[in-house]
C-alpha cells in the first residue's frame, strides 16, 4: 500500500505529457467563419461582385474571386494562404467551415491607407471598406453594412420618461433619419434614437433612414430637405414637416430632444 | 489716457492677438502643419516648413505691435499676411473644405465663414493701426531686443522642442481631475462615469498601432482589469480594415477629430478613468498591465 502514492505519480507523470499534447494541438474539429458584408475586393483594380467574404478566428476567407484556391487573409502575422477548395465546407446556414490547416504562405500583406493589399498568382488584390450606404435603406441593411449598430442599439438603455411620452404619442408622424453610414456621429446617436423608438413600440412614429454619401453637401436629397449636417432627424405630420433635430443634442439625450420636439411643435 | 497710448491700443490689440496665435501655433507646429495641409495648397513637408516659418512671422509681428517696433511697417505687414490668410482659408472653402483655420492652434475651432469674418475684423484693426500708429520713438535698441528675444525664444526655439516640453495640460482638456461629461467623448457607447477604464485616444495610421493593441487587449485581459475603450478622430469606416488587422479585443469608436484633437498635441495618449473621473494621463506608450490594472 506505501507504493500507492507513487504509483499514482507514476501514472500521472506517464498519462500528463499526452494530456498536453492532446491540449496543445490544433482542434481536429472544423474552424467556423461567418459571412461578413464589411470589405470590397478588387482584383488588378476591377471590383469583383461575385466574392464571398467570411469571418473566423484565422481571418478572412475569400471566395469567388477568381484565383485558383480559396484564400485566408491571416491579421495575427500578416500573411495570405490558400485552402485548398475541398477543405472549404458550407453549411445550410450559409456559414463556412475550413477543415484542416492552411498552405504556407503565399504572400504577405500591407495595410496602407485603410486598404490591405496583396499579390497573389501575379494579381494585385486590394481588400478595403465597402463604399458609404447611400439613399432609402432598412434598419437591417444598415446594420449589414455596419455590425457596431447593432451592438449600439442593444446595449444602449433609453431614457424612461422621454420613452414614455414617445409610446404614448398619438399622431402619426414620419420620423425621418438622415445620416452617413461613414459618420462618427451618426453612428453614435442614430443607434440611441433607433432603440428609443424600438423601446417606445408606438406604430404612430415612423422611422424611415436615409443614407448620405460623404460630400452630402451637395446631394440633391441633402439639397432639397435642407440638410447641412447630419444627423439631421426630419418629422413629418401629414406631408409637412413639423420640426427637426439637427445634429447631436446640445446637452441631453437624442429621445429627450425628440419628446421635447414633439411636445412643442405638434399643431 | 494719454494721446500716444490711446493711438498705440489697435496696434496693442492686434499685436497681442498675433501673441496669443503665434504661441499656440508654436506648442503644437504639427498640428498646424496639417492644418495647413488641409487647405490642399502646399502638402507634406511644404506644409511643416511654412508652418515653421509662418510661427515666428507672427510672434514677431505681434511682439513688434505690442512694443511699438517700427509700428506702421508691422501694421502693414500684419494686414499683407491677413490678407494671404484670408486668400487661403476663402480658397480652401471653395474647394468645399469646411475645417477651421487653426489660427489658434486646436484650442479654438470654427468655421471657414466665421474665420473670414474674423480676419476682416483683424484687417480694419491692421488698418487702424497702420494710420493711428505713434511715430517710432527715437532709440529702437530695446523694443528690437524684445522682438528678437522673443522670436528665438517663442518662434524657434518653442516649436522645435514643444512636444518634449510638458505643456499637454496647459493646452489640451485632458487633465488629472477632469470629469468625462467635460471631455469631447459624447460618442462613446459605453457609460464612462461608472467603474474603472483605460481610455486610449489612437492614431489608426500609427506604424506601432499593432503593437498598442496588442498591449490594450493584454490589460483587458487580466483578472478585475479595468474595461478598456478606444477612440480615433475620424470617420467610421476608416476603423474596419484597422481592426480587422490589429484584433482589438476593446470597442474602438470613432469621435469627429476636432473634438479630439481637444483632448491631445500627440498620439497616441491614454488615461486612466474612475467613477467618471481622470486619474492617470499616460503620453506615447499605454501603461503597462500592473498600472492599468
Amino acid at each position: 500500500m506505501r507504493l500507492t502514492p507513487l504509483l499514482l505519480a507514476a501514472v500521472l507523470a506517464a498519462g500528463l505529457p499526452a494530456l498536453a499534447a492532446e491540449s496543445a494541438s490544433p482542434s481536429p474539429g472544423l474552424v467556423p467563419f461567418s459571412p461578413t458584408s464589411t470589405y470590397k475586393v478588387e482584383v488588378d483594380g476591377a471590383e469583383i461582385r461575385t466574392a464571398e467574404m467570411f469571418l473566423g478566428d484565422p481571418g478572412l476567407l475569400l471566395l469567388g474571386c477568381s484565383l485558383k484556391f480559396p484564400v485566408l487573409v491571416c491579421p495575427t502575422d500578416q500573411t495570405v494562404r490558400y485552402i485548398p477548395q475541398e477543405n472549404v465546407i458550407r453549411d445550410n446556414q450559409g456559414n463556412v467551415n475550413m477543415k484542416g490547416t492552411p498552405t504556407d504562405p503565399i504572400s504577405s500583406y500591407q495595410t496602407v491607407g485603410g486598404q490591405i493589399s496583396f499579390q497573389a498568382e501575379g494579381r494585385k488584390v486590394k481588400l478595403s471598406p465597402k463604399p458609404a450606404l447611400v439613399g432609402p435603406q432598412t434598419l437591417d441593411q444598415i446594420i449589414a453594412h455596419n455590425p457596431d449598430y447593432e451592438s449600439r442599439i442593444k446595449y444602449y438603455t433609453p431614457d424612461e420618461t422621454a420613452v414614455a411620452f414617445l409610446s404614448k404619442y398619438a399622431r402619426k408622424t414620419e420620423v425621418q433619419i438622415y445620416f452617413g453610414s461613414w459618420c462618427s456621429v451618426c453612428e453614435a446617436w442614430v443607434p440611441r434614437l433607433v432603440k428609443s423608438l424600438q423601446t417606445a413600440k408606438n406604430p404612430a412614429l415612423d422611422m424611415q433612414f436615409h443614407a448620405l454619401p460623404k460630400n452630402f453637401t451637395s446631394d440633391a436629397t441633402a439639397k432639397s430637405k435642407g440638410v447641412t449636417g447630419i444627423p439631421t432627424i426630419i418629422l413629418v405630420q401629414d406631408g409637412r414637416e413639423i420640426g427637426r433635430l439637427n445634429g447631436r443634442p446640445e446637452s441631453g439625450t437624442m429621445e429627450e430632444a425628440l419628446a421635447k420636439l414633439l411636445q412643442t411643435s405638434a399643431p | 489716457m494719454s494721446r500716444s497710448l490711446l493711438r498705440s491700443l489697435p496696434g496693442i490689440a492686434l499685436g497681442s492677438i498675433f501673441l496669443a496665435a503665434g504661441f499656440l501655433k508654436a506648442v503644437d507646429p504639427a498640428e498646424f502643419a496639417r492644418q495647413i495641409e488641409t487647405y490642399g495648397v502646399v502638402g507634406g513637408r511644404a506644409a511643416t516648413l511654412l508652418a515653421y516659418l509662418i510661427i515666428p512671422l507672427e510672434l514677431a509681428l505681434g511682439t513688434a505691435l505690442v512694443v511699438a517696433f517700427r509700428p506702421r511697417l508691422a501694421a502693414a505687414a500684419t494686414g499683407l499676411l491677413l490678407l494671404v490668410f484670408m486668400g487661403a482659408t476663402a480658397y480652401a472653402w471653395s474647394q468645399g473644405k469646411t475645417e477651421g483655420c487653426g489660427c489658434f492652434g486646436s484650442v479654438v475651432s470654427r468655421t471657414p465663414g466665421e474665420v473670414l469674418l474674423e480676419d476682416a475684423f483683424f484687417l480694419a484693426l491692421a488698418l487702424l493701426a497702420l494710420l493711428a500708429a505713434p511715430r517710432q520713438a527715437a532709440w529702437l535698441g530695446w523694443r528690437l531686443g524684445t522682438v528678437l528675444a522673443v522670436v528665438l525664444a517663442a518662434g524657434v526655439v518653442l516649436p522645435a522642442s514643444a512636444y518634449a516640453l510638458p505643456l499637454d495640460a496647459l493646452v489640451t482638456d485632458l487633465k488629472v481631475g477632469r470629469r468625462i461629461d467635460e471631455l469631447p467623448l459624447k460618442e462613446s457607447p459605453v457609460d464612462l462615469s461608472k467603474g474603472r477604464y483605460v481610455v486610449a485616444l489612437l492614431d489608426l495610421n500609427a506604424a506601432d498601432a499593432r503593437e498598442t493593441v496588442k498591449r490594450l487587449n493584454q490589460i483587458g485581459a487580466v483578472a478585475k482589469a479595468p474595461g478598456v475603450i478606444a477612440f480615433y478622430g475620424g470617420e467610421v469606416d476608416e476603423k474596419t480594415i484597422f481592426c480587422f488587422n490589429t484584433q482589438p479585443k476593446f470597442e474602438v469608436v470613432a469621435v469627429p477629430r476636432a473634438d479630439l484633437k481637444r483632448l491631445f498635441r500627440r498620439l497616441p495618449r491614454f488615461f486612466q478613468l474612475d467613477d467618471g473621473k481622470v486619474s492617470r494621463i499616460w503620453d506615447q506608450a499605454p501603461p503597462r498591465i500592473e498600472e492599468g490594472s
